[in-house]
């Protein structure tokens, strides 16, 4: 056999299998760098603590593919800032605090998230975007009550829960408070019968109300024992499920509350979150579902769902999950605008962070931190295909209030909103 | 600067081949198929209890050889490659996963160097690639935030083993939606193979192929500061079949100037 390679073929091959396998080897060794996990990057200046910040949001901040925010051009404002913070000897340590918190400010000030509250503990400071976009809005209720001549309610929720009860409903509602359970102010829940209809009407003023029928107060339990029973009783011409004012709470709720109005599964839209440390990395949306109880027939009359302004997390969403229901009218004012669940950032490696970690106590092994960004976990977005995150669910019935309508002459109050939803009802 | 450099050596190499040609070339084409396995380069260790595996995936291709002198040719194999990967949660998050089954359109260009008997050879080669990300499919599971069990049967075990055992899952199988603003479909790399050819007849020859391709071009475009770089690293075996064109096209060709005399 004649040899088919010679001496200088020999040569160039073993150049190039070098060269290829150099190749290949130093192709293997890309350098791929990441941050830490949230919270465990010890951070000893401002510098640090705005990159820790920066970054926790980019990774974990769940409406980067809805937000006008400029995350990128954030950076490129607040990075030299912050560095300045920790370089001009000439600053104060209350300057340095009082510049600190507005760079913070200004940098999450147009995130839509409506759940958002960044608290800095270092320096006692707390900022809400949604908020403070709410009370730049005159016609705002919590605004608009702020001249109100008295607040007719015991939990400073204005006039929806302690006098309706005395002016518009029967003398058979019932009435349930707890002042055991929540840490935000008593519960309270109503149930009974508009005067001279058969309109069942329900508010409350926390979605606790799983938590609240197995723990709290027998007096709460009985409420909504009454409105449950209520639902079947075949007089009954409409209803009406009050969430004004109510800032949320559990979504277990929803399956409790309007899974005993509904016989099949009511599909109310849908949720995603991140699949991944990039802005832009998202779960596929699921399918938000309430579930019905079992016991209970699917409610056929119609149904008003109140909420307004002050109406915020699941009591949006109770508002959107009755709308989605076919005889539902929504009468009151835009929602706050707060719609994604939230839950501990490790379920998704989204949301609720802590950052700034500035040291662990020996004795105690706690650790401490600059400041906590209290966000969403997930997005939801409506059965409409619409993200009211920001926003607010808007009514079919816009029903304005201004302190006239609501404050008397003969020192009680009205309620037009409901008076509204009352007239959309057979009686 | 890394990219440059190789891509530099690359069009080296191919002039090499120029300066090796000679008039007595064949031309080659059949078919090929074979598995892979893909790895999602990346670093997700800021994820809490987060990982990427590989993947098996499969590629189908059309070899096409340009045979130089007994130990150079050229070759390319137009392709469908498979590149899958799967990020999945672990711990108690174990059941949480997306695997993503990607496919590309992909031409690899490279020169090939032989050695051993008429009928039974090695070779080796070395080259780069241009791809497209044509197609991708995902398919997983995650806990659902807005969907509990009825009120009153809830499943929840007392110990929650994993986080299924208290939300319910929920499942997707579908298109992935390519995001343009994210989403890098062209990827360019470099790749190396080793095979073995067996001569079976005057115009055929079989063989089997390790390929190795190595992504140099980031999955992501760049659409965020202290972006966290995602490549595809891919090792394929394959078997397939060439066939020599040139003796064909030779009788062809007489075969037309016997009819037009």
């Amino acid at each position: 056999m004649l040899p088919i390679i010679n001496k200088r073929s020999i040569k160039l091959y073993s150049t190039i299998i070098t060269l290829s396998i150099g190749i290949v080897l130093t192709s293997c060794h890309k350098d791929i760098t990441t941050t830490n996990q949230l919270g465990t990057a010890y951070t000893i200046s401002y510098t640090q603590i705005f990159e820790d910040f920066w970054n926790s949001m980019n990774k974990t901040y769940v409406f980067w593919g809805d937000d006008p925010t400029n995350w990128d051009e954030m950076h490129n404002i607040y990075a030299p800032k912050f560095a300045a913070l920790d370089k001009d000897s000439t600053l104060t340590s209350d300057s340095i605090n009082s510049l600190s918190n507005s760079y913070f400010k200004g940098m999450v000030d147009g995130l839509i998230d409506s759940h958002y509250f960044l608290s800095l503990y270092y320096t006692l400071y707390g900022v809400s975007p949604s908020q403070d976009r709410k009370l730049k809005n005159p016609a705002f209720v919590e605004n608009l009550m702020q001249t109100a001549p008295y607040t007719p309610s015991v939990d400073g929720k204005f006039y929806y829960t302690a006098y309706i009860d005395s002016l518009y409903l029967d003398d058979n509602k019932m009435v349930g408070i707890d002042t055991s359970l929540t840490v935000t102010g008593n519960f309270y829940a109503v149930a009974g019968y508009v005067r001279n209809t058969r309109i069942l009407y329900l508010s409350f003023n926390e979605f606790q109300l799983v938590t609240q029928y197995q723990y709290g107060d027998s007096s709460v339990r009985a409420t909504l024992d009454y409105f449950f029973k209520q639902l079947s009783n075949p007089a009954l011409t409409g209803l009406i499920i009050d969430v004004r004012g109510n800032g949320g709470g559990s979504t277990q709720d929803l399956n409790f509350l309007i899974g005993s109005l509904i016989s099949s599964p009511l599909h109310i839209g849908y949720t995603r979150s991140k699949s991944g440390s990039g802005r832009l990395d998202y779960t596929p949306w699921a399918d938000a579902i309430v579930t019905p109880r079992p016991g209970f027939s699917a409610f056929t009359r119609p149904i008003v769902a109140m909420a307004d302004g002050e109406s915020a997390s699941m009591a949006e969403l109770t508002a959107m999950s009755l709308r989605a229901m076919p005889k539902t009218t929504f009468v009151g004012d835009t929602t706050w605008g707060a719609n994604g669940p939230l839950t501990q950032n490790v379920d998704y490696n989204a949301g609720t962070f802590n950052f700034g970690n500035i040291g662990t106590a020996i004795s105690t092994g706690t650790t401490y931190y600059f400041g906590n960004a209290y966000t969403s976990s997930c997005e939801f977005k409506y059965i409409d295909g619409t993200v009211y995150e920001g926003k607010g669910f808007p009514p079919n019935f816009d029903v304005k209030v201004s302190l006239n309508q609501v404050f008397l002459s003969n020192n009680t109050v009205d309620d037009p909103q409901l008076d509204k939803a009352i007239s959309l009802l057979p009686k | 600067m890394i990219i440059k450099s190789k891509l530099l050596l690359f069009a080296g190499i191919l002039s090499l081949t120029s300066l090796a040609y000679q008039a007595k070339a064949q031309f080659y084409v059949g078919a090929e198929a074979g598995g892979n396995q893909n790895y999602l380069i990346t670093n997700v260790s800021n994820l809490v209890s987060s990982e990427y595996i590989p993947i098996n995936g499969f590629n189908i291709g059309i070899p096409i050889e340009y045979k130089v002198n007994d130990w150079f040719s050229l070759k390319s194999t137009p392709e469908f490659i498979q590149k899958n990967y799967q990020l999945q949660r672990t711990g108690f998050y174990q059941g949480v996963y997306q695997l993503s089954k990607n496919g590309y359109l992909q031409i690899p260009l490279s020169v090939q160097f032989s050695f051993g008997s008429k009928l039974l050879k090695g070779y080796f080669n070395l080259g780069g690639y241009g791809a497209y990300w044509a197609s991708s499919h995902i398919k997983g599971a995650f806990a659902n935030p807005l969907n509990y069990p009825a009120y009153g049967t809830s499943n929840t075990a007392y110990y929650s083993v994993t986080v299924f055992d208290y939300q319910t899952p929920y499942y997707y199988d579908e298109k992935y939606q390519i995001n343009s603003t994210k989403d890098n479909r062209f990827e360019f790399g470099v790749y190396t193979g080793l095979g073995i050819s067996l001569q079976i007849a005057p115009d055929y020859k079989v063989f089997t192929e390790f390929k190795y391709y190595d992504a140099l071009t980031d999955q992501q475009k760049k659409y965020e500061l202290e972006q966290v770089s995602r490549y595809n690293e891919t090792g394929s075996v394959s078997v397939g079949f060439l066939y020599e064109l040139k003796k064909k096209l030779h009788k062809s060709k007489n075969h037309s100037s016997q009819t037009i005399n």
